[in-house]
């Protein structure tokens, strides 16, 4: 089914729309959801949540793309239950390329620590345009939805190891963009 | 700046950027040729096959968002894989009703073993590649090449308990063969937390490594003669083919 037609099912209020929504990207969130909460069970509560919340946003909203929309959702309510849990408890695929980043931005300051995370959002969005199609690619399934180098191997047709260089070069860019910009001191 | 502030601005990403990263998959095929490309050009000029093989032998196989935690590549090695417990006897007629199986005449054109890792926890399968020669029940078609997921990885020195016929398979050998036709919910395969949706690495399975399977091998005809009672003494896979197109015309 069509993104547009499921929306018109939320508009006409039909329960049918949570289960088209389920068939067509069930297994992208839940797989996202696992991905950061390394826990099945906790994965499928957050995307029967996350169903809800486009249930109950949808209308007013009209999501263009339906796919990233319910993403962030999953994203979001991931990041919150893990903020919850603590960090001793979140592991997974999320924890390890949170470590990656945490090598990467650490070291130096913040020259404003009063950024927001909407102002460092249009910094990585401008990051992410200076790269090729692939490597943002591989740089939004590594640290957005936390796959494993394998997995986005499998995904973008490179070698475990050509992936892992690849992340390593594009996290050093990543620091001299944010220090060019006077993010990173 | 800390990692966890980062993570917070990654989510307020438009929304361009998230469905790029969903959409992009990049066609295995170009890939593919280009890697034979250059190990060709490496054959040709100093180090021979042995590289092509080992890069083979290591590649992962690629799979939908249904799969969960878990990561599947092909693989030179067999370790014995044992089952886990004894087979659900099934009449002559429910062995061709039980379960949605096609039933075809063909090839071994090829045969991969494949190492499963469910978070950590690993297990060994093969998978075949089947030319199909002769259709008497399901989806494919006379000259389709098809791939069916093997309950135990093939190795010329190893016996498998419960995996008698399939075991004895090997390239080039002819048979009538009976997998189960996968789809997202009959190829679920769950383990230590970890999904596989088996149906993204292979079309097929076999329910089991014993009954399903008819095999041409150079010692004779190997099946299940226990389970198929009434072909018990078969000796050609014509024998066999008159009895599948009976059955299948009681069981279409």
């Amino acid at each position: 089914m069509q993104d547009e037609q499921i929306i018109e099912l939320f508009f006409a209020r039909s329960e049918r729309a949570i289960d088209e929504l389920d068939t067509k990207y069930g297994g992208l969130c839940r797989k996202l959801a696992y991905g950061m909460l390394n826990n099945a069970q906790d994965a499928e509560e957050c995307v029967n949540d996350t169903y809800l919340g486009v249930w109950n946003a949808v209308p007013p909203a009209r999501p263009e793309p339906l796919a990233a929309y319910v993403c962030k959702i999953v994203r979001n309510l991931s990041l919150k239950l893990l903020g919850r849990r603590g960090a001793a408890k979140r592991g997974g695929g999320y924890e390890l390329a949170l470590q990656e980043l945490d090598g990467c931005l650490t070291d130096g300051g913040t020259a404003e620590d009063a950024l927001e995370a909407r102002e460092l959002a249009r910094l990585i969005e401008c990051f992410l345009d200076t790269l090729s199609r692939e490597n943002r690619v591989i740089f939004m399934r590594r640290y957005w939805f936390s796959d494993s180098y394998g997995e986005i191997a499998a995904r973008v047709g490179l070698s475990e190891k050509n992936i892992s260089v690849r992340l390593t070069r594009l996290r050093a860019g990543l620091r001299e963009y944010l220090t060019g910009e006077g993010v990173l001191i | 700046m800390n990692a966890e502030f980062f993570s917070e601005a990654m989510g307020e990403l438009d929304g361009r950027y998230i469905e790029e990263a969903i959409r992009f998959r990049k066609s295995a095929g170009k890939r593919v040729w280009v890697r034979l490309a250059a190990c060709a050009a490496c054959l040709a000029l100093v180090i021979g096959a042995g590289l092509f093989a080992a890069g083979r032998g290591r590649s992962e196989l690629p799979l939908s968002d249904d799969s969960m935690g878990v990561s599947v590549r092909y693989t030179d090695r067999a370790p014995a894989e044992y089952s886990s417990g004894s087979l659900i006897y099934l009449t002559e007629e429910e062995l061709f009703t039980y379960f949605d199986t096609a039933i075809f005449l063909g090839t071994v054109r090829e045969i991969r073993n494949i190492e499963l890792d469910f978070n950590g926890d690993t297990a060994y399968r093969a998978i075949a590649e089947i030319e199909v020669e002769r259709v008497y029940r399901g989806p494919c078609a006379d000259g389709e090449t098809v791939s069916v997921l093997l309950p135990c990885p093939i190795d010329s020195g190893l016996w498998v308990e419960d995996t008698e016929t399939v075991s004895a398979m090997r390239e080039g050998m002819s048979g009538i063969f009976m997998p189960v036709i996968y789809d997202n919910e009959n190829s679920r395969w769950e383990q230590n937390g970890a999904v596989l949706i088996k149906k993204d690495i292979v079309d097929y399975g076999f329910a089991d490594g014993v009954r399903y399977a008819f095999l041409e091998t150079e010692s004779g005809l190997v099946f299940d003669r226990g389970a198929y009672e009434s072909i018990a003494d078969a000796q050609t896979l014509d024998e066999i083919e008159e009895y599948i197109l009976e059955m299948v015309s009681q069981y279409p």
